[in-house]
């Protein structure tokens, strides 16, 4: 940085400052000068004269510097901040639009598109999963049954260790519920309030510049339909092509995308003693 | 096709109807003992593991593919863990319920 630039850049701080503080600097000044006015006590009409100018010239000036100065001011700024939160929101929900018909297709694509079926995609955020979109026909699947997505829990983790997972989940409720919990990461409880009793789950992993930035999930309350073939189907498509990339735009303008590491290993806790079953391998 | 043919693993639960630990045991032994014998007739799948868990009483069975499209995957695990259940069922009739598969998660290795 030149001599020039350091200059035009510490007079642009100054300035800054100035603008921030100058009228609550005057404003204390007069307040105190008041304070001191007041200590004259019978002379304040007489030695304590400069006391009074000199805060109610202070106190217009602060006046002043507040409406002159400190542009554009708080009514404005929001104002300003209320019309960008109501752009952002539209904006949000014109892309989960997108994303919505996009992942229709692609589950119309792979034929898991049935009234027991559902499709979600995630982008990663901060340790966790942001949901980008879900689509279903059942209306009661589309609402989102957890809070959060932790990266440890579900097929989502799961095809987020592996790059892509499919799971076989038991008919009935109750052991349904205690598989999630003993095999899948779920904390004990947190598989109660969950909307939709889904038998199989395919998912896969979003790669995007040798970056992970997304899961897409196909689950189904069928345990036939998702299966290692609708990943296949789904892997082989433009669509998913096409959803990667975008996937991959939106996490992008978010600040933190994982590079795709060995978290599986250290996630494992307990790794299972594996057996070759032919001798050399 | 071929570029998705890798390595695989698949991980299954076998719910058990009841009975000890120790009876847990001897079947996953028994078990582990069929799942050695068939495996032999099936060069596509390289390694295993069986595991009790004593706490929801099953037996976790993995088996890992080499060379084989994972789409053909869970329906060859499931012949091979039906021939393995026959095999290990003991003589005595224990247990008294033939195990039932829960769950399966497949994954690349």
């Amino acid at each position: 940085m030149s001599l020039v630039e350091r200059v035009a850049r510490n007079i642009v701080w100054i300035w800054r400052l100035c603008k921030g503080w100058l009228p609550q600097a005057f404003g204390t000044a007069a307040t105190v000068l008041s304070i001191i006015w007041g200590g004259y006590g019978d002379n304040i009409w007489s030695d304590g004269r400069w006391a009074l100018v000199s805060a109610v010239v202070l106190a217009t000036a602060s006046l002043l510097s507040q409406f002159l100065l400190q542009r554009p001011s708080y009514m404005e700024l929001s104002r300003l901040e209320e019309v960008a939160n109501s752009q952002s929101t539209e904006k949000s929900r014109a892309l989960e639009q997108a994303f919505t018909v996009l992942i229709r297709k692609l589950a119309e694509h792979c034929s898991i598109n049935a009234n027991s079926d559902r499709i979600s995609v995630y982008y990663f955020h901060d340790e966790g999963f942001v949901m980008l979109a879900r689509w279903s026909s059942h209306p009661t699947y589309t609402r989102a049954g957890r809070g959060s997505y932790p990266t440890g829990q579900g097929a989502i983790g799961e095809a987020w260790d592996r790059g892509s997972a499919v799971s076989i989940l038991p008919p009935t409720r109750i052991r349904w519920e205690k598989s999630l919990e003993a095999h899948h990461g779920f904390p004990p409880g947190s598989t109660q309030g969950l909307s939709m009793h889904c038998q199989s789950i395919a998912a896969i992993r979003i790669d995007a510049d040798h970056h992970a930035v997304g899961v897409l999930v196909f689950e189904s309350a069928d345990g036939t339909r998702a299966s290692q073939s609708t990943l296949d189907t789904a892997k082989s498509s433009m669509l998913f092509a096409t959803l990667s990339e975008l996937v991959n735009a939106v996490a992008t303008l978010t600040p933190r995308v994982e590079k795709i590491t060995q978290d599986a290993a250290q996630r494992s806790t307990t790794a299972p003693n594996w057996k070759p079953v032919r001798q050399g391998l | 096709m071929s570029e998705t043919i890798g390595r695989y693993e698949l991980t299954t639960s076998l719910g058990i109807g009841g009975g000890s630990p120790e009876s847990l045991d001897a079947y996953v032994a028994r078990l582990d003992h069929a799942l050695l014998q068939v495996l032999g007739t099936h060069p596509t799948v390289t390694a295993y593991f069986t595991s009790a868990n004593y706490e929801a009483f099953e037996v976790q069975v993995g088996l890992r593919f080499e060379g084989m499209e994972p789409r053909h995957i869970e329906e060859a695990a499931s012949h091979i863990l039906d021939e393995c259940i026959e095999q290990a069922s003991s003589p005595t009739g224990e247990p008294a319920a033939l195990p039932v598969r829960e769950e399966s998660t497949l994954v690349p290795a």
